[in-house]
């Protein structure tokens, strides 16, 4: 497109669009299954009652901010190599954190609404909890940085050297409830013993939202990828035009 | 609020969130496109502010 750019990597997409499709259509039948084995299929706890059917919407959603963060902690080293650097990492990069952002306050949303019928609680200061709000903070904190005008270079490395230090809270926050005495309960598939605390159609419940959520992760990857090349070029044009207006001699 | 409450709140939340989120990105992608203006100026044609001699809007 334009000379400009971090490097002549002009990749407009992530994924092909027949490839794009299918991930788009397992996402929305991923999400229904969900919804059905979540809502009706999967019985009620003996000790939470129904309202332990929050969790097959709060692990996924925590897993879908991991997975998002740890792309774009992986993205930012990529681009911090010089044999590997590239715009597509800085833009991968980017996309992925905006979308660990939404998953991460949409994980903050659900435990609250989750907290509430089963502690008594909306909020506590619990350090899975804290970490998890503070997890959010410091990525809003990225994206601030990203924000900032700056030559593209410039913007690209000082946002995948934030990008690496602020993923050191994502341990923080899964190892958050074994460091520390925590209201919060302890991990129920991946803890230290790797030894599953779930069952039986609660348990496949809880892998199909894992898998849904990973979906629509990649889905909405392919999709904020998509407008950050778009966004990057109309930036181009922008800066293209001011610099013609500016050696025109217009005061 | 019952316990199914709850739950029907959670999944209309994470609805509301996601779905939101990707109406954003769909609008945002039309309009880089230039497939559709979200907001248009009042007058077109006037002139645009002038710039100082370090390339800021006075």
């Amino acid at each position: 497109m334009s000379e400009k750019r971090l490097n002549n990597d002009d990749r407009s997409a992530l994924l092909p669009r027949a490839v794009g499709r299918v991930v788009d259509a397992l996402t929305l039948v991923s999400i229904g299954a969900l919804t059905f084995f979540g809502l009706w299929a999967s019985p009620a706890d003996v000790v939470q009652g129904d309202a332990q059917r929050i969790m097959y919407l709060h692990v996924p959603a925590a897993w879908a901010a991991y997975v998002a963060f740890g792309i774009t902690t992986l993205a930012s080293l990529l681009w911090l190599w010089p044999r590997t650097r590239s715009a597509v990492w800085d833009r991968v990069a980017g996309a992925s954190a905006e979308i660990g952002l939404i998953f991460t306050g949409l994980t903050l949303l659900l435990g609250s609404l989750w907290g509430r019928p089963v502690w008594g609680v909306w909020w506590a200061w619990d350090a899975r909890l804290v970490s998890t709000a503070v997890l959010f903070f410091l990525y809003l904190g990225y994206l601030a940085i990203r924000a900032v005008p700056a030559e593209p270079i410039v913007r690209a490395r000082r946002s995948a050297i934030t990008a690496v230090i602020v993923f050191i809270d994502v341990p923080i926050v899964h190892f958050s409830v074994n460091w520390w005495r925590t209201l919060h309960q302890k991990a129920t598939v991946f803890n230290p013993e790797l030894n599953p605390e779930i069952h039986g159609v609660m348990a496949l419940t809880l892998w199909i939202g894992v898998v849904a959520f990973t979906l629509l992760y990649v889905s909405l990857m392919n999709r904020r990828y998509q407008l950050a090349y778009l966004e990057e070029g109309l930036e181009e044009t922008a800066l293209d035009a001011a610099i013609l207006q500016r050696s025109g001699g217009v005061k | 609020m019952t316990d199914a409450g709850f739950v029907i709140a959670s999944w209309v939340i994470t609805a509301l969130v996601l779905g939101g989120y990707v109406l954003r990105i769909a609008l945002r992608t039309a309009v880089a496109r230039g497939e559709k203006t979200l907001f248009r100026p009042d007058a077109p044609d006037a002139p645009k502010a002038p710039m100082s001699e370090n390339g800021v809007h006075q």
